[in-house]
């Protein structure tokens, strides 16, 4: 018998805990971004100084479609001029890419052994 | 698959398991619903949430993505269909990671897929809700409080959950197969043939504003276009031959997809400048207005109202199923593992999500929501070419009974990695914190599984399929 | 009108999901746990009906 790992039965309320906990910590990577104030991506605007079709370079096609939609210069500069900032920080992109190829190593690892008691139980009678 | 066969083996079924006392998922679905629930959770994309590629790279960066990211997807349903036609339990890839790579693996995919589902079908709701907001406004009454509507979109969806899985399903067909039909018909109404009288390709379209790294930044939203695709393994335990029903049921999803895809950058991309659709909340509805046609308005209304219901709809179904099966094993609390005796649903998880997806519609924090469901359906695609690749060497093809064998193996493998690790490298670009919070998360639940949660699992209730030994061990 | 709609749109979902919690309660306290927690994983059905579910009775 001692072969084989009898898990123990969570009672009720360590099951209610264990979903709550789980929550809890979904809301907090939810938080994190926006209480460091880093949400959204980055990006720069630049209205030019003059604000008219013609300087934000559209044609009088794209003019037509604009008011179409209900535009006017001043309204739609903002849109026009928003690029975002794909510049690369090489730390931070090293951390992100050391972070990812981590967490799938560990997942392998670890799931490989606990595979492996799974496989033993199952298999070898 | 006509409704007669499948109520007449429904009442079958429930006979059987009263006589055996034992509950389980109901056997009824055939491939057209295994269509329905995949194309119904993701062509909502069609009708937002993919022009954010647009102001990612511009528009041809756009198209160039939309087709890349198909690519991903193409390589996702070839390898999907033959795992999911040979590990066919409810949970879809959960019980795929389960039985090929280890608890830890699937306890973080079965995760995946309920953060994808829920945070997605939070978005849906939301979108019904705006959409009705539009519809008052246009019809004089200025401020109507989405939030009643919300809630009962969810609340309604859920309710149908709960009472079984036939009739949801056949729904999402309906209005899946309206909400296509309502892309189609904007297709013909804006004459395609006569470039230049309605679609002014030629004036719109510009060069690539941000040159290719910008092309490469638009893959993360391109991934709208078939986000939630590979949900149709979700419903295994449910189809009456998954061994054929889900590879048919998947790739004629992904065919539906690729035509809705490319049909929608073509319209879009010819009526509003790139700029503009970058950032609209419903493109398709907007491309609609341009024509001018009152008719063409209503058809799109409709079918983006559709389109979000339906994939609200999928998401609850997805998401509940992947839920159950955790709960099944014990990975979360035993509790959810519970299937309803009569309607024969997982009716613990579907109610449990409900108050999940109201918060999370309801915090604000939708940008947050949908990053986050977009990640984790990458950290997915991420897992399925390890898991493909561990798959064929453990069972090398023969020694098990596969229901179809994709082609050029290694090749779709090795595709989808180097698309998942540029689509990584993409969210980075603009979205790095987010990216770096999720991981975050999902390692602190990895080891508060590993440590807590996984001394409640039965080690040898893991596997569950009639194979040999794999190979190795 | 909207604002009629409105509140029977919360009226429908209250009752919608109250109905719903009404019944998981009626289900927890008229069948026992271990009932509905008896399902499996789908495998042995699958095998039992030779996987050609077409074919079956009607």
């Amino acid at each position: 018998m001692s072969k084989y790992y009898e898990p123990p039965k969570q009672s009720k309320l360590g099951q209610l805990f264990d979903s709550a906990f789980l929550l809890v910590l979904v809301y907090v990577a939810l938080f994190i971004p926006l209480i460091l104030g880093l949400t959204g991506a980055g990006s720069t605007t630049h209205i030019p100084e003059e604000v008219n079709w013609d300087t934000l370079g559209q044609n009088p096609t794209m003019q037509a479609q604009w008011e179409k939609l209900g535009y006017t210069p001043d309204s739609a500069a903002e849109i026009i001029s928003t690029r975002f900032d794909y510049t690369i920080n090489p730390i931070l992109l090293a951390i992100t890419a050391i972070v990812i190829i981590g967490y799938f190593v560990f997942l392998v690892k670890v799931s490989d052994k606990e595979y492996r008691e799974v496989i033993r139980e199952k298999f070898d009678q | 698959m006509s409704d007669q066969t499948a109520n007449g083996s429904a009442t079958a079924a429930v006979e059987a398991a009263v006589r055996e006392d034992r509950v389980g998922l109901l056997r009824v679905l055939g491939p057209v619903h295994v269509w329905a629930l995949g194309v119904g959770i993701v062509l909502v994309g069609e009708f937002m949430g993919w022009n954010f590629s647009v102001g990612k790279g511009g528009a041809m960066g756009a198209l160039i993505a939309c087709w890349v990211i198909g690519l991903l997807y193409t390589c996702v349903a070839m390898i999907d269909s033959e795992v999911t036609s040979t590990v066919a339990a409810a949970g879809g890839q959960y019980a795929q990671a389960k039985h090929i790579m280890g608890p830890l693996m699937a306890f973080n995919v079965g995760l995946y897929l309920v953060m994808a589902y829920t945070m997605l079908e939070a978005a849906d709701a939301l979108i019904v809700g705006d959409l009705l907001v539009i519809l008052a406004e246009q019809t004089g009454y200025e401020a109507l409080d989405p939030k009643p509507f919300v809630i009962l979109i969810i609340a309604f969806l859920a309710f149908l959950n709960y009472r079984g899985v036939f009739m949801t399903l056949t729904l999402n067909f309906i209005i899946t197969a309206a909400a296509f039909v309502s892309i189609i018909i904007l297709f013909l109404g804006v004459q395609p043939w006569q470039p230049g009288a309605m679609l002014k390709h030629s004036d719109l379209l510009t060069d690539l504003p941000y040159g290719w790294i910008g092309v490469i930044a638009a893959f993360q939203f391109g991934i709208w276009y078939y986000l939630g695709i590979e949900g149709t393994c979700q419903a295994a335990e449910e189809v009456r031959s998954p061994s054929r029903s889900l590879p048919l049921g998947t790739m004629t999803g992904i065919m539906t997809l690729l035509i809705a895809a490319t049909l929608t950058w073509y319209v879009c991309s010819g009526l509003l400048p790139w700029e503009y659709l970058g950032q609209a909340t419903v493109p398709l509805y907007d491309a609609a207005r341009m024509t001018g046609s009152t008719t063409l308005q209503i058809f799109l209304f409709v079918g983006t109202m559709f389109a979000a219901t339906a994939s609200a709809n999928g998401c609850i179904n997805d998401a509940s199923r992947a839920w159950f099966s955790m709960g099944r094993d014990r990975y979360m609390p035993l509790w959810f593992g519970a299937v309803h005796p009569r309607y024969r649903t997982p009716y613990r998880s579907i109610l449990f999500l409900i108050p999940i997806a109201v918060s999370f519609a309801f915090t604000g924090l939708l940008d947050q929501v949908i990053t986050f469901s977009i990640l984790s359906g990458l950290l997915g695609y991420t897992f399925m070419p390890i898991n493909m690749v561990i798959f064929r060497k453990k069972w090398p093809l023969g020694t098990i009974r596969r229901g179809y064998v994709h082609p050029f193996h290694p090749i779709p493998a090795i595709v989808l990695m180097v698309l998942c690790i540029t689509t990584f490298f993409a969210t980075y670009l603009g979205f790095g914190v987010q990216l770096l919070a999720m991981m975050v998360f999902y390692i602190v639940v990895s080891i508060w599984f590993s440590v807590h949660r996984y001394k409640y699992v039965r080690r040898s209730d893991q596997f569950t399929m009639n194979w040999p030994k794999p190979q190795g061990y | 009108m909207w604002i009629l709609l409105e509140y029977a749109a919360w009226a429908i979902a209250a009752l919608l999901l109250l109905w719903m919690v009404m019944d998981a309660a009626r289900v927890n306290r008229e069948f026992d746990e271990d009932v509905l927690l008896s399902s499996r994983e789908g495998i042995d059905e699958l095998l039992e009906h030779g996987d050609v579910p077409e074919a079956k009775e009607n």
